[in-house]
């Protein structure tokens, strides 16, 4: 599914951290979008800047240590960015879902899953009691939780990962939002458990129609799920695409190395897995060419003197100046 | 939970049981000698003998001790020396103003210690933690009877807002409540910051953040509740000090509790009221823990009682 008008749309994103002389820029002219039904993963390494991109964008990252140096985000036609905590606040939870990376320390220890589901339903609707527990029964039932009514009554600790997971996707969607942000909700989760929360969420996302920004470092659940990827490299979008064309044909050397890097079934074993050498280069170390220039195969003089810009091609954009030929 | 309490009073005796003798031993062989004490100045030795073999003080240390182990047993607590009355009955009279102070002075350390500590968490580093955390540092590190004189002589003295000392009404029960209090709060306050900014950083805040609920409720609803936890295990250890150690507080401010009873019997060397009150205290350790015990888990549900 795509869609012309995107509901979320992110522009020229700057975000550094610190203060006086240790300020750094860490996310650098990002702009990405969302349309209504769609899935935008954003994939990149550890420390790359994806999950303080997203959390910026719809102000949930806690500012001070972080800053919003500059840039857009816009949510039909309001700039996040520039609401006052209490509008940002009605849209959290709303309009805007979002489902966290370790189920196992994302609920409240202290209270029971229906006083926090009751909760997220209560700040933003006027509904009475009957309608709201009826609300909450059927997407507990809908995101696969059976005997919802007990459930209601226990704490977090009596249940295991995988339902604690669901109760946060039927936290975040209760209010049927516009835009789902899933940063990394798989990780923490083991591999058969992640099979049924994906598919759990591509079925939501179907029916609901919301938007999703699916932050992952996993290339794999990026083919999977996502209809469009933005790749990331130390705070700037490397390359985006439709994910069919980013894994046939990438053009930026490091999704290409990162590609090649990602262990497959018909790789041959012989061969040791190849690995892309050194490490990514910490904020303030950041020069003025392509971040990506020293540890790149391909690099020329260019590279290191000046900063490739994103430049769109013929399936999506890239930011190199020798791009990995279409094969 | 019957086992667990069962268990835990059963610890409870024996830790009496180590008390009472661990005090018996100290007591007899303190140099001062309470017959002595008793006779006064000018009395003969054959008095002082006399004494001492009423009291049963001529007798060997194992049997003075195994009497009054079986005494206590049976409930007795044995007579004053000094005022010939049961010691049951003078701890007893003693136990309401004590219990009066303590819970006032736990109340003012509460709201002054948990706003305290709350308010700092909130805003790390900032003016307002850095000056509340001096104070809280002053308060823990100044002794009661500088506090207590200071509280006094400004209150007291000076403004004549309170008695000078004594017991009966609230106007009585301010000043030392306060000075336990505001002493007591430093403990607090920077516990509940530092378990305020552990809990404020957990992955749980930024769901309930992320709920779009009012951030008053995340922090008064979602992290206090799971911050004061180590709160109520330290209020468990403070009901514990306040029955054993007002002695300062009481004396300054002449309130007629335990610590001014102990207080007295030892200046007496009263011995059978110094064990008394000993005993009393180490019950109101083991009851403040115990109390603290069996309120976590209505905290906490993941705390069960085995």
């Amino acid at each position: 599914m795509n869609s012309e008008l995107p509901i979320f749309r992110v522009d020229d994103l700057a975000i550094s951290f610190g203060g006086g002389t240790r300020r750094a820029r860490v996310v650098d002219g990002v702009s990405f979008h969302v349309g209504r039904g769609e899935t935008l993963g954003i994939v990149g390494e550890s420390g790359c800047g994806k999950s303080v991109t997203v959390m910026s964008s719809v102000g949930l990252q806690p500012s001070p240590p972080s800053h919003v140096d500059g840039g857009s985000a816009r949510l039909g036609d309001v700039d996040l960015l520039r609401l006052p905590p209490k509008a940002l606040r009605r849209l959290w939870g709303s309009r805007i879902g979002v489902v966290f990376q370790d189920p196992m320390t994302s609920l409240n220890p202290v209270f029971t899953i229906g006083m926090q589901l009751r909760e997220a339903l209560a700040a933003h609707t006027n509904l009475t009691d009957a309608e709201r527990e009826a609300r909450i029964m059927a997407m507990l039932a809908r995101v696969g939780i059976n005997a919802p009514e007990r459930r209601l009554r226990q704490y977090p600790h009596e249940l295991s990962g995988g339902l604690r997971q669901r109760v946060l996707i039927a936290m975040a969607l209760i209010c049927g939002p516009e835009l789902l942000i899933a940063d990394e909700p798989t990780t923490a989760l083991d591999v058969t458990l992640q099979a049924q929360i994906l598919a759990l969420l591509r079925d939501l996302r179907d029916e609901m129609g919301m938007g999703i920004l699916f932050v992952t470092h996993d290339l794999g659940v990026v083919a999977q799920f996502c209809d469009r990827v933005a790749v990331m490299y130390a705070g700037r979008i490397v390359e985006s695409a439709r994910v069919d064309a980013l894994f046939r044909a990438p053009r930026h050397p490091y999704t290409h190395a990162l590609l090649a890097s990602t262990p497959r079934l018909d790789s041959d074993r012989s061969v040791p897995l190849p690995t892309i050498d050194g490490m990514v280069p910490p904020p303030g170390a950041r020069g003025a060419g392509c971040s990506f220039a020293a540890r790149c195969s391909r690099a020329q003089p260019i590279c290191l003197a000046t900063a490739p810009a994103l430049v769109a091609g013929q399936d999506g954009a890239f930011a190199c100046h020798h791009p990995v030929p279409v094969p | 939970m019957i086992r667990h309490l069962a268990g835990r009073l059963g610890q409870a005796a024996l830790l009496l049981v180590g008390v009472s003798f661990i005090t018996f031993i100290l007591l007899y062989i303190l140099p001062a000698d309470p017959a002595r004490q008793l006779a006064g100045r000018s009395a003969t030795p054959e008095t002082v003998e006399t004494i001492r073999q009423q009291l049963g003080l001529d007798r060997p240390f194992h049997e003075q001790y195994l009497r009054y182990l079986g005494n206590l047993v049976q409930g007795d607590l044995g007579r004053s020396y000094t005022q010939k009355t049961e010691v049951a009955e003078v701890v007893a009279a003693r136990l309401p103003p004590t219990l009066l102070l303590m819970a006032a002075a736990i109340v003012v350390e509460l709201m002054i210690g948990l706003t305290i500590g709350v308010l700092a968490a909130l805003r790390p580093g900032s003016r307002f933690d850095q000056g509340a955390m001096i104070v809280s540092f002053i308060g823990v590190s100044t002794p009661q009877f500088v506090g207590g004189i200071l509280m006094l002589y400004v209150f007291s003295v000076q403004l004549d807002w309170f008695p000078v000392g004594g017991y009966g009404t609230f106007r009585h029960l301010v000043l030392p409540a306060v000075t336990l209090g505001v002493l007591g709060a430093g403990w607090y306050s920077r516990m509940m910051r530092s378990s305020m900014l552990d809990v404020l950083a957990r992955d749980f805040i930024r769901t309930a953040r992320a709920k779009g609920i009012p951030e008053t409720r995340v922090v008064v609803v979602h992290a206090l509740r799971n911050a004061v936890l180590p709160v109520i295990a330290m209020i468990g250890i403070d009901v514990g000090l306040f029955m054993s150690g007002a002695v300062i507080v009481e004396s300054v401010f002449g309130w007629p509790g335990i610590g001014q009873l102990a207080w007295q019997a030892i200046q007496q060397v009263d011995i059978p009221i110094i064990m008394g009150v000993t005993l009393v205290a180490a019950v109101a350790i083991v009851l403040g823990n115990l109390i603290a015990d069996l309120v976590a888990p209505f905290v906490d549900p993941r705390i069960r009682l085995r």
